[in-house]
């Protein structure tokens, strides 16, 4: 895929977020729990399989299940900053 | 302040279902995979059910936070529990420690917080006042273990992020996923309810705000100390306090000072527990009717305790005007029939006496038409005045027959009047529309009087030399009528503004105009009231008229499903029009 | 003892005005008469007439002005009048009797003959 290395830095920045917002433990056990990803124990993303946008929206969703819509707001800095991959819905 | 008590109370909820939980996880682990997803999605819903009958409706943050972080040591191990509450001012920090910790990990578990929600708010909160309470176990600096368990859960209220809950330990892996997403999920249902709650007061509360900003009355409420809690525009206005700048009791003392004793009046409400009434106040130069009320509360909590007090300020500055007018009219219609009647008598007593000429010429031609007079005056006041009561109550009856030829009536109308218009000089015109029906439906005997009137009205306004035009038209249902009336070269004093109805039907409209003196502004509005006619018919010592021939016109076109109406220009002339539906 | 010999009459009720001039006329009385306040105020400022009758409510100038007016005339100071009126309005007749009215009758609740006869009574009874 292309921007692979975009998108690993993008998914890492999302859950070392919520690593501090929620705690560590479960913000890799949420992650952990995307197939497609893997997560080293220090919130890195090292790599990513399948549909990359599929796995972001995963993620989010994830996240989403635990602490509701507040999590789009939180993340959307993120973002912000990765113009070229669009934003999950 | 938003509620997280129902968070908490839901967290307290989840916390008796935890409790099932933690005590059977034995059970559960014994279980296949696929029973314990089962076993954990009952627990779950149990909880959520818990949760729906639970919530409380207290507002107090603290003491349901307390409640439930009370009640979490029974069911999840932890060395801490605390909450972060964002303030306006400062940051709130609570710490149940359940086990002793130093300082270093309180330390630790409130950067963390911080941090958290920085991170949500996507702001810098570590430089905020931060209000430490500490409860439970002491700190103690014998131990010396970090923060190795813990998680966050967000607190978000009418999606506004309020605080962050956390609880922590000092052993790793403490916490597992299940029991986890569980609180989380349930923390989130609980913020729902809560959100959702708030927003129905919110509707409420302006709801009400609205209600009472628009109220024509003037309504002030004050606390238990006198200080004012609502005023509403209207009593700015009235008491003629038209500033931005929020009112204190001292102003509205000031202004009803000598008039109304605002203070000594809400005491005695209050006190007594009741309404009171001032049935008339003048302020300014209106009349008002004045209440007091305690407000008591009715909420379960305290219930029956005095809020404080209401002030309704009533204006009854129009009744009382028609009050006045309706004596006035009383006594002058007393006036207007016994002038005449004991014209009559006097001059019966002359004739009868032995002290004047006693010639049966004199008799005759001077006296007996003043009898005449005075009679027929008085038989049409009183016929006049059984008319408009009948058109008040409703019961004036017109008898429409089918076939009516309105430009022979109007014909006829005109020729009556020939000789008062030949005296003053004026020149009638009729211009009777093409498309207007040439056989309708009327009461052809009620719209003779209406007729008359009209004219009659017409000619004593207008000077000598002037102008009369009786003109009438068609007006289609939908269209301007001011336009059609243009268009059939229809020329009267109603313009755009003044309000013929917009859903007019289709009706025949008919305009009688004159140049003559016009009709003040003033006075437009209650030209058919019966009263106010009345009044200056009386009073200007008009003998041919009462007055009381618009009100009655007015009562016959209603009757026949039309309206009348009036525009007038002071000092140009006036148009009265009434419409006929077809 | 005085005793009228011309007197004004303003009243725009014809009946009244009619019987009062005529039964006064018979008793040998000059009688100027009035349907308006205006035409009362100019007769009565020609011709100084003994006293006058006047009726509150008249077009033109009501009773009231009629009297008002009078009174900033030099003679109309003095004039002697007496109200007539067909209503029992306490705040007319307050205003008037403040300004120099010495009697009021209530036309309905009197003949012609009771108020001739009250008014001279009155009248005859005035010192100057």
């Amino acid at each position: 895929m292309e921007n692979k290395e975009q998108y690993l830095k993008l998914l890492t920045e999302i859950i070392k977020k919520q690593a501090v917002i929620l705690g560590p433990d479960i913000a890799l056990l949420k992650a952990r729990s995307i197939s497609g990803l893997k997560v080293s124990d220090d919130c890195a993303v090292t790599d990513i399989a399948g549909d990359p946008k599929e796995v972001i929206q995963q993620l989010v969703n994830a996240y989403v299940e635990l602490s509701g819509q507040i999590v789009k707001s939180a993340l959307s800095s993120i973002f912000e900053k990765y113009p070229g991959i669009n934003k999950v819905e | 302040m938003p509620s997280l008590t129902i968070i908490f109370s839901a967290s307290l909820a989840l916390i008796a279902g935890l409790a099932f939980y933690v005590r059977s996880r034995f059970l559960l682990e014994k279980m296949s995979g696929k029973e314990k997803e089962t076993g954990r999605k009952m627990y779950e819903l149990a909880i959520l059910k818990e949760l729906g009958d639970r919530i409380g409706y207290s507002l107090d943050v603290h003491e349901i936070i307390d409640i439930i972080t009370g009640s979490l040591r029974q069911f999840i191990e932890y060395s801490a529990v605390s909450y972060m509450l964002i303030q306006p001012e400062k940051v709130i920090f609570k710490v149940q420690l359940e086990k002793s910790v130093n300082r270093g990990f309180l330390n630790e578990i409130r950067e963390r917080m911080l941090g958290s929600l920085s991170a949500l708010l996507d702001k810098e909160l570590s430089k905020s006042v931060i209000e430490e309470v500490l409860s439970g176990v002491i700190l103690s600096e014998d131990t010396n273990e970090p923060v190795r368990s813990f998680f966050n859960i967000p607190l978000v209220i009418g999606e506004k992020v309020v605080g962050v809950l956390t609880v922590s330990d000092t052993k790793p892996g403490l916490y597992k996923e299940e029991e986890m997403t569980i609180l989380y999920k349930i923390t989130q249902q609980a913020s729902k309810a809560v959100s959702k709650l708030q927003e129905v007061v919110r509707m409420e509360q302006r709801k009400l705000n609205s209600m009472v900003e628009s109220m024509a009355d003037g309504i002030v409420m004050t606390d238990n100390d006198y200080r004012v809690l609502v005023a509403n525009p209207a009593v700015k206005t009235l008491l003629g306090l038209v500033s931005a700048r929020e009112l204190s009791i001292f102003d509205i003392i000031e202004h009803v000072a000598g008039k109304f004793d605002i203070r000594s009046k809400l005491e005695e409400s209050i006190k007594l527990g009741k309404v009171l009434e001032v049935p008339e106040v003048i302020l300014g130069e209106r009349f008002f009717q004045i209440f007091i009320s305690p407000v008591k509360s009715t909420a379960a909590m305290t219930s029956g305790e005095t809020l404080g007090g209401v002030v309704i300020f009533h204006d009854i500055t129009r009744e009382k005007e028609l009050d006045t007018l309706r004596e006035d009219f009383t006594s002058m219609m007393v006036h207007e029939l016994r002038s005449p009647l004991d014209g009559i008598n006097k001059i019966a007593e002359l004739i009868m006496s032995d002290r004047t000429h006693k010639h049966a010429e004199k008799v005759v031609h001077e006296y007996v038409p003043i009898i005449h007079k005075s009679s027929s005056d008085m038989l049409r006041l009183v016929s006049n005045l059984l008319d408009a009561a009948k058109v008040e109550s409703g019961k004036y009856q017109i008898f429409k027959e089918p076939i009516g030829d309105i430009r022979k009536l109007v014909a006829e109308r005109v020729k009556f009047f020939d000789p008062s218009v030949k005296a003053k000089q004026l020149v009638v015109k009729i211009e009777i529309s093409a498309d207007a029906p040439g056989s309708m439906s009327f009461d052809e005997n009620a719209l003779v009087g209406v007729f008359n009137n009209f004219i009659f009205n017409a000619i004593k306004f207008t000077r000598d030399g002037g102008k009369i035009a009786i003109q009438a038209f068609l007006h289609q249902r939908g269209k301007d009528v001011i336009d059609e009336a243009r268009r059939n070269g229809v020329s009267w004093f109603l313009k755009e503004a003044d309000q013929v109805s917009k859903d007019l039907p289709s009706s025949l409209v008919v305009a009688i105009t004159d140049n003559g003196v016009g009709i003040k502004r003033e006075n437009l509005p209650l030209l058919f009231n019966k009263f106010r006619q009345f009044q200056s018919a009386a009073m200007s010592g008009d003998k041919k008229g009462t007055g009381l021939g618009l009100v009655i016109a007015k009562g016959i076109i209603e009757a026949h499903g039309g309206l009348v109406g009036a525009a007038s220009e002071e000092g140009k002339g006036s148009t009265f029009y009434f419409t006929l539906p077809i | 003892m005085r005793t009228l010999k011309k007197v004004l009459v303003v009243e725009d009720d014809q009946a009244f005005r009619t019987v009062l001039s005529e039964t006064l006329e018979a008793e040998g009385i000059t009688v100027f008469k009035a349907a308006d306040g205006k035409t009362g105020l100019d007769l009565a400022i020609k011709e100084h007439p003994d006293l006058i009758w006047v009726d509150v409510v008249m077009p033109v100038l009501t009773g009231l002005q009629f009297i008002k007016e009078l009174r900033k005339d030099v003679w109309g100071k003095t004039a002697c009048i007496v109200l007539l009126t067909q209503l029992h309005n306490p705040t007319v007749v307050a205003d008037a009797l403040e300004n120099g009215v010495f009697k009021y009758f209530v036309k309905a609740d009197h003949s012609v003959e009771d108020v001739i006869a009250e008014t001279k009574k009155y009248f005859a009874s005035l010192p100057y």
